[in-house]
């Protein structure tokens, strides 16, 4: 009986059972509970204490309560509940028949109250075929996981009462998340003119390639990030999941919509902060950013331990954390949409500004952002300062909104998954390797036309590929069904042999 | 060890030149009487020299410097050339300071009979100066030219490689020692040199980059050569005070002209103001020197381009530094298809991004 009562810990995003044993003995009253807890566990004790009294349940002996495995770190409020329930069986108020997984911090007055990793925890039971038992302010997030067995409940009574046959706490019915939009904060149709750049931005929503912009301030590479969100797709079920799985691991407010993340982080934020970490390993930035877009302005200025620590994610779409309590994967499939400017002054190559650099400190700015990183970001876009003159004199006509342009890279997306969904990913940006050589048919006059641009743009193996899958993405925004010579023209101007030359040196 | 080399190598070592030889030849004195002491030397050499450059040469010559200095110079591959020698540039013989002494590195004759042509300009240069560099070292490739500068950032080093990858002969005139490579960067820069030509340098081994050897060697750049062209030139920059060396010198000064706008173009400008050639084009550059011009590549692009990458060609040509935008809005195509028809082009090498999103032909 007291074996079938589980709680969760978490290591990560993954959910760890915990299983808790009660024992009831003689003595003076106390609760003792052991099995590397740490601090917000073992005050459960008095939360538990007083919202088993305001069941009419009042503890009397010596309660030791055991979270097993005792060798596994236990963390987090939401071990309140099983222990409550233990002690509740232990004294056999009731009895629970089946291994069942408990989660919810209780509150003095005995309610429940909902907690981070709710998620974890239903993927957990969902995966383990059990059933659980979550907070009602945890009910919504738990909706979205298909197939789990779970119920939702208010109070510490209610659960008690469920046990005793007195009422029954309803299943949790799957939601149905709807594909409304809101309207992003810059549309497309306000920015003047930038074609190229629009351009750009599309293919980098459509295949979910990271993108670099250079450009003098005033040129409008912020404005251009944040338009960005108005032509992202939405989330597929699956990346919803990971998307709620990870805000409910960090205890974020959660809004069930198919809205990607849109995470904008400061250049003196930490790269803990960022990459995730500290002693209890929570995810960083980039993975809160997962599936959506991560914006770093002014990239060079970010430390260059956070420039470095990003090589992994943009290459495996993964994040590894390790630190002396334990190792941790995160997932990483971030859109990096990244910024700079040409030169520590801004002004290098502009027409009416000029450049007040000196050359070493222009190669120290540049160095910043390595080879490793540069090759490995797919998209490298120059964008122009326009002259007042120029705004001014723009075509006003044509310009396309938002929903136009996401309607493209909707279709785009939907070849996609289409093409992949049988190799486990949904996008052009994650082919591996090995599947890029075997899958991406090339014609011959194409294959003649890579040969003749090695020649004269500098690429290495990676930044070769990474032109193949914008090539792709490129192709497919056009409908067409095999890489051509123009797709791959246009992938490899988006890259640094073509959009740098202007620099001096 | 030959006594006139040791001379020389001793002699250059404490920065000394031709001046200083001629002093001494006019002596009378003995070669070897600079290192070795007798009576009459003493008065002598320290008449000429100095006290303190003579006692640094003795101390030197008492580590058998010298023998050092040659044992080192030949496992590094390079050779000495003195002033005494007949492969000594007749050229130089112009100088009154002239250097006793020419580390070279490379197989190309330092006495070649080929005309040679010294760039210079400044290390912080601009787009435009880039594209003149460039154009300079393409055009001493194609004219078999031997391109002489300082191996400095900027237009000297812009020049050199264009000069190079285009199969022409660089020589370089370094302000170090050759086994010191500066700017780092450049030190590939120097080997592919090496093979096509000539690093050459008057300083001893190991002579570390200081500021005032710089202007210095400049006078060996312009020595070398028969014709000078300032590319790029701010109105206090060493490019100037070579160019009215090399007037001096006697030989003949060419400066492209710029914008007013630019500073970085007003020592040139005045250079042109106070006599120097104004070098308009190569077709005529090299016409006045004799030498027909032979390709022209703007030919060669001009008849693979299609209808509509034509009209792009020649916007472009005239207005050069163009964002997309204003080029669709000026040669009627739609920015989708203009687009890809740049990709085109860049990836032919007939347009380039010359600014951030703006486009010229290259």
């Amino acid at each position: 009986m007291k074996r079938n009562i589980l709680g969760i810990t978490l290591r990560g995003v993954n959910a760890i059972a915990v299983e808790v044993e009660v024992e009831v003995g003689r003595g003076l009253f106390s609760i003792n509970v052991v099995g590397l807890a740490d601090t917000a566990v073992k005050e459960a004790r008095e939360r538990v204490r007083a919202a088993l009294a305001q069941t009419g349940i009042s503890l009397r002996g010596r309660i030791s309560i055991n979270l097993a495995p005792a060798d596994t770190p236990k963390e987090g409020a939401l071990l309140d509940l099983p222990i409550a329930v233990g002690i509740a069986t232990a004294m056999d108020i009731f009895s629970v028949t089946n291994e069942t997984i408990f989660i919810g911090e209780l509150a003095l007055d005995g309610r429940l109250r909902g907690t981070r990793g709710a998620v974890a925890a239903a993927i957990y039971a969902k995966e383990h075929n059990l059933e659980i038992f979550v907070p009602q302010g945890n009910a919504k997030e738990v909706s979205i996981i298909p197939g789990v067995k779970a119920r939702a409940a208010s109070t510490l009574q209610e659960i008690i009462d469920h046990f005793n046959g007195i009422s029954t706490l309803p299943l949790i019915q799957p939601s149905c998340i709807s594909d409304d939009y809101t309207e992003c904060e810059v549309d497309f149709a306000d920015i003047k003119g930038q074609t190229m750049a629009k351009r750009a931005l599309e293919i980098a929503a459509a295949g979910h390639h990271n993108i670099l912009m250079v450009g003098s301030p005033g040129s409008g590479k912020s404005m251009l990030a944040k338009a960005l969100r108005g032509i992202l797709p939405p989330l597929t079920n699956q990346e919803l999941m990971e998307v709620v799985l990870i805000k409910s691991t960090v205890g974020m407010p959660l809004s069930l919509t198919r809205e990607r993340p849109y995470r904008s982080v400061h250049h003196t934020a930490s790269s803990v902060s960022i990459c995730g970490g500290s002693s209890s390993l929570r995810p960083g930035e980039i993975s809160l950013a997962s599936r959506g877009v991560l914006f770093l302005d002014e990239l060079p200025e970010f430390s260059r331990d956070v420039i470095e620590t990003l090589r992994q994610p943009l290459e495996d779409g993964f994040i590894t954390v390790s630190r002396a309590s334990g190792t941790v994967q995160y997932p990483a499939h971030v859109l990096v949409v990244a910024a700079c400017n040409p030169c520590p002054c801004g002004f290098a190559g502009d027409k009416e500004h000029h450049c007040t650099c000196s050359q070493s400190s222009i190669d120290k700015y540049r160095k910043k952002l390595s080879g490793p990183i540069l090759d490995r970001i797919d998209l490298h876009l120059a964008v122009p300062r326009l002259s007042p003159e120029e705004l001014m004199t723009v075509q006003n006509t044509n310009v396309e909104k938002s929903s136009t342009v996401r309607e493209r890279v909707i279709r785009a997306r939907k070849i996609q998954e289409e093409r992949w969904k049988n190799f486990g990913f949904t996008t052009n940006s994650e082919i591996p390797e090995r599947i890029l050589q075997r899958n991406v048919n090339l014609r011959p006059e194409v294959r003649s036309f890579i040969l003749d641009i090695l020649k004269t743009v500098k690429l290495s193996g990676r930044g070769l590929s990474r032109v193949l899958k914008v090539a792709r993405t490129i192709a497919d925004l056009e409908g067409k069904k095999q890489i051509d010579v123009e797709s791959l023209a246009e992938a490899v101007s988006f890259r640094e042999g073509q959009g740098m030359s202007w620099m001096p040196n | 060890m030959d006594a006139k080399l040791k001379f020389c190598l001793l002699l250059n070592s404490q920065n000394l030149n031709a001046n200083h030889l001629a002093r001494y030849a006019l002596s009378g004195a003995d070669y070897n009487e600079l290192w070795q002491v007798s009576k009459n030397s003493l008065d002598i050499a320290e008449e000429i020299i100095g006290a303190k450059h003579l006692a640094s040469i003795r101390a030197l010559d008492k580590d058998a410097w010298c023998e050092y200095e040659e044992e080192r110079a030949e496992k590094l591959g390079y050779r000495i050339v003195t002033i005494f020698d007949d492969n000594y540039p007749k050229s130089l013989h112009d100088l009154k300071d002239a250097p006793l002494v020419l580390y070279t590195r490379g197989n190309a004759n330092l006495a070649s009979e080929k005309k040679i042509l010294a760039v210079v300009g400044t290390r912080k240069m601009s787009v435009e100066g880039k594209k003149i560099a460039t154009m300079l070292g393409e055009m001493c490739a194609e004219n078999d030219i031997i391109l002489v500068s300082g191996g400095a950032a900027g237009v000297d080093g812009t020049a050199q490689s264009a000069c190079l990858a285009n199969g022409g002969e660089v020589f370089s005139v370094n302000g170090t020692g050759l086994d010191i490579n500066f700017p780092a960067h450049h030190r590939e820069l120097f080997s592919r040199i090496a093979e096509h030509g000539l690093v050459i340098s008057e300083f001893p081994l190991g002579t570390p980059a200081t500021k005032w050897r710089f202007p210095q060697r400049n006078r060996i750049i312009s020595g070398l050569a028969s014709r000078v062209i300032v590319v790029e030139a701010a109105i206090r920059s060493g490019s100037v005070i070579t160019a009215r060396l090399s007037m001096e010198q006697g030989r003949e000064v060419w400066a492209l002209p710029g914008s007013i706008f630019n500073e970085n173009f007003v020592g040139t400008n005045k250079l042109i103001a106070d006599g120097a050639h104004v070098f308009l084009s190569p077709t005529i550059f090299l016409e006045s020197w004799g030498i027909s011009s032979k390709k022209n590549a703007l030919e060669k692009q001009y008849s693979s381009l299609t209808e509509e990458e034509l009209l792009i060609y020649n916007f472009l040509s005239k207005n050069p530094d163009e964002t997309l935008d204003n080029i669709s809005a000026n040669i009627m195509i739609s920015s989708a298809k203009l687009l890809k028809s740049l990709t085109m082009l860049a990836t032919r090498g007939v347009v380039t991004q010359s600014s951030p999103g703006r486009w010229s032909v290259k």
